[in-house]
């Protein structure tokens, strides 16, 4: 029901050109956040990593291993410059889209399936990471109870991924997200401990006798892999750091997060995507390059091989103090790497479903994949997919962390390599001005030759190749599973284009998920409005959205609510009445507003109305909402005197003679030109 | 600075007793604006015909009828230098031929220069009549049948 000061007439109720009922149309995607938050949502992925990574290294070539973790984390640098720079280009950059873009389709496929592999892998390793933290706290833990029990880590390991696997999986089945608010508390709790176990860690510094680690390269026949028959590839020299840095690149596992979150980053967006990798890389370096150092210098050589598996529990039980102080510092370190670890395995199911989704509507995958869950509206086949092969990883890996890292890093360098290739010769197809591009441009001549993108995928390509050769796991099954996976791919993608009437490709114009929401008056679609000026922008042509653009980019999103109106016509119906819903029409136009409203990083409050006259709703809703301002686009059909004219005329019949409280501007906009007019 | 708030405007002061009319029963609402459109022609000193042709090309693109019961045809003319408005008031109604089940039982058709300079004012009035024309309003002119009455009665608005 109208309101009464909306709804003068009512004895035109009968030939009421009036609103007749109002969707509001809502998007997982329409609320933004700020750069913390975001760099918290990376650091989740990116940071737990910390870990792992350093008792990988140290497994694979010895003490040397806190220095290449360490360059690791400075080489991160480098990849969130080129994560940078392909958002800066593309609102939702991420591996499938900027290879698509740069080196085609399939590159692009091949890039999607061998990040699979690692979103695959990322689950498992995280799981069972965290439960090799959690036996080793049980494990010290039981003796001060007073009880002569263990536990067998890795098979607590192996229940415990497996559990959070399955925790997650039912999760994301059922569409519950982890918002940004939960990565940042987790990120916060983790700071604090860090800082202190980080603090302790620097005290002990002054009492202990240490060394600094060897530089010197110690690798195991395995993680040699085929170097080892090849007398000329000797780990030595930069041969050696190849191999030892390879072993060691699995920490920079999680940057995709980046681009998945670059969409969800408030205005302005290009700034905060800036602070974000800035933000993550500082983290990073403390929080996985400098505490991993530590490791090396204050856990007893010896007891680092008993601590590879929770390098981060030995470090605080290696600290000087009383053994309650220790205890209760691994407790609160355990407790900080089992929520991480445990998001993590929740960010690679949502990651890879996301990835597989983005590839599904770009019509690579059938629709069988795509069959949405009966009772929760979610891609619960391909859920399944993911979960149960990262099951399968579990089961195999027999609680073995080491091998799983053996395994890991194959997708995300390979993939690493591709978006760096393709931002690359993206240099070179599309020379637009970026907002922020990857430095070290050389100009010669007329053209500008990218040395820094080149010197970054150089050395990807680079450390890429040496894992080949040193990382069999790695290789053999990183080939494996992309070969299946794109197989998959390229068979579904025959098949879609067999399929009759099927638009290859139609993704281009990527169709957002919109929940819709019908509401029993106006002012029930607005409790959302809650700022203290409010724009209303009228939407009717994905064409013709200079207007939109003009609002996003000057309205202060701290105090403005910007609402997207678009209305249908619909002759003859009650206010309530079921009608259709919005269909491809306004789905298209919904889905442009939200990439728009995207990329500018502005929240937007989306509402489609069935009405007998557009203007007449865009009038009642501006007046129901409160409206500092009306804005419309020109309309060719009738041109922007007429529209002004008639939203004045619609306008007074809504408001009728009572008294206004704040001015109104109504404005048409249009390329280079305005026409306003202050409505009473 | 405050901005100034813009004075009401008159409506009569576009009108005469002698340019407001009561249409007869079954009148389309066509046969109204072109009687309207003769007597504010007369006032400006241009064919009817031509007046009729602006009006009618206006209202083709987006309709003038409200659903308080308003019509406002209107036309922006090049030479002219002041607004001109005529009335007239269907007690019946009219049903209009765009919106179904919408009846008009005021037409009010005004003319304004096409000045640009003028077009603020020629939104002013819109806002106005919109605004002031509501439907309690309209029944209370729609029952008058003496033009002088209901003059008066626009009259008395100001």
């Amino acid at each position: 029901m109208i309101s009464d000061k909306a709804q003068p007439s009512a004895s035109f109720a009968a030939g009421s050109l009036r609103v007749k009922r109002i969707l509001v149309l809502t998007t997982a995607m329409l609320t933004f956040i700020p750069f913390w938050k975001a760099g918290a949502v990376v650091l989740c992925d990116f940071g737990s990593s910390a870990f792992y990574a350093g008792g990988i290294a140290f497994q694979a070539f010895g003490p040397a291993f806190p220095w290449y973790v360490l360059a690791v984390m400075l080489f991160s640098g480098a990849m969130l410059a080129i994560y940078v720079e392909s958002c800066a280009m593309f609102v939702r950059g991420g591996v499938y889209k900027v290879v698509k873009e740069g080196l085609g389709g399939t590159m692009a496929k091949i890039s999607v399936s061998a990040i699979m592999f690692d979103y695959c892998l990322t689950g498992p390793i995280s799981g069972v990471s965290a439960g090799h933290y959690l036996a080793g706290l049980l494990n010290s833990l039981f003796p001060l109870a007073g009880m002569n029990w263990t536990v067998s880590p890795p098979l607590f390991a192996v229940l415990f991924a497996a559990a959070v696997t399955v925790f997650f999986w039912r999760q994301n089945i059922r569409g519950i997200e982890e918002s940004s608010d939960t990565s940042a508390h987790i990120v916060a709790y983790t700071t604090v401990v860090s800082l202190v176990l980080l603090g302790w860690s620097v005290f002990a510094l002054t009492k202990i006798q240490f060394t600094l680690p060897s530089f010197g390269l110690a690798f195991t026949d395995e993680a040699l892999g085929w170097a080892k028959g090849w007398g000329w590839l000797r780990p030595i020299g930069a041969a050696g750091m190849l191999m030892a840095f390879g072993h060691s690149v699995l920490a920079l596992s999680g940057l995709e997060t980046m681009a998945q979150v670059y969409r969800e980053m408030e205005s302005p967006k290009m700034e905060n995507l800036k602070k974000t990798a800035i933000f993550v890389f500082l983290y990073a370096l403390v929080f996985t390059g400098l505490l991993t150092l530590l490791c090396a210098l204050i856990i007893p050589s010896g007891m680092v091989a008993k601590y590879a598996d929770n390098m981060l529990s030995g470090l605080a039980m290696s600290l000087p103090g009383p053994l309650w102080a220790r205890l209760l510092m691994q407790t609160l370190m355990v407790v900080a790497g089992v929520v991480m670890l445990s998001g993590a395995v929740n960010t690679s199911l949502v990651g890879a479903n996301g990835v597989l989704n983005r590839v599904a509507e770009d019509g690579v995958l059938t629709g069988w994949y795509r069959h949405l869950h009966p009772k929760y509206g979610t891609t619960s086949r391909i859920i399944n997919i993911i979960a149960l092969t990262q099951l399968a990883i579990i089961l195999l890996c027999r609680g073995d962390v080491y091998l799983l890292g053996e395994a890991y890093a194959f997708g995300v360098m390979w993939s690493f390599v591709f978006k760096t290739a393709a931002l690359f010769v993206l240099r070179f197809q599309d020379a637009s001005k970026r907002e922020w591009r990857v430095p070290f441009n050389l100009s010669v001549g007329e053209r500008e030759i990218p040395a820094g993108v080149g010197l970054i995928f150089f050395a990807l390509l680079l450390v890429s190749s040496m894992n080949l050769v040193t990382k069999k796991v790695a290789t053999l099954s990183g080939l494996l599973f992309t070969a299946v996976f794109y197989a998959i791919f390229y068979y579904s993608e025959k098949r879609n284009e067999k399929i009759e009437g099927f638009e290859h490709g139609a993704a281009e114009t990527h169709e957002e998920r919109i929940n819709i929401r019908q509401a029993l008056s106006i002012e029930q679609a607005l409790t959302e409005v809650s700022k203290p000026k409010r724009i209303l922008v009228a939407v009717r042509n994905p064409e013709n959205m200079h207007h939109f653009h003009k609002i996003l980019e000057s309205a202060d999103a701290d105090d403005t609510d910007i609402l997207v109106l678009t209305s249908k016509v619909a002759k003859g119906l009650q206010f309530g009445a079921e009608a259709a819903a919005p269909g491809p029409e306004e789905t298209e136009l919904f889905t442009r507003v939200i990439l728009t409203a995207e990329k500018y990083g502005q929240s937007v409050i989306p509402l489609f109305v069935l009405s007998n006259d557009p203007f007449y709703a865009i009038a009642q809703v501006a007046y129901a909402a409160k409206a500092d301002q009306i804005v419309m686009g020109v309309s060719g059909a009738h041109g922007a005197d007429s529209q002004l004219e008639r939203l004045v005329m619609a306008w007074g019949a809504v408001k009728g003679d009572a008294a206004s409280e704040k001015p109104v501007l109504a404005r048409v906009i249009w390329e280079g030109r305005e026409l306003s007019f202050e409505l009473g | 600075m405050p901005k100034q708030p813009t004075p009401r405007l008159s409506l009569a002061s576009f009108l005469e007793p002698d340019r407001i009319f009561i249409a007869a029963q079954g009148a389309s609402k066509d046969a109204v604006i072109t009687c309207l459109a003769g007597m504010v022609a007369a006032k400006i000193q241009l064919p009817p015909q031509t007046l009729v042709q602006r009006i009618m090309q206006r209202e083709a693109g987006i309709s003038t009828t409200l659903d308080t019961g308003l019509a406002i045809p209107h036309a922006r003319l090049e030479g002219i230098k002041d607004f001109t408005a005529a009335l007239a008031v269907s007690p019946d109604g009219i049903a209009d031929p765009v919106h179904t089940g919408v009846f008009i039982k005021a037409v009010f058709l005004f003319v304004s220069p096409s000045e640009s300079s003028c077009f603020q004012r020629h939104l002013q009035l819109l806002a106005a009549l919109s605004s002031t024309f509501q439907p309690a309003f309209i029944e209370k002119i729609s029952a008058m049948s003496v033009p002088a009455e209901i003059f008066a009665a626009i009259q008395a608005l100001t």
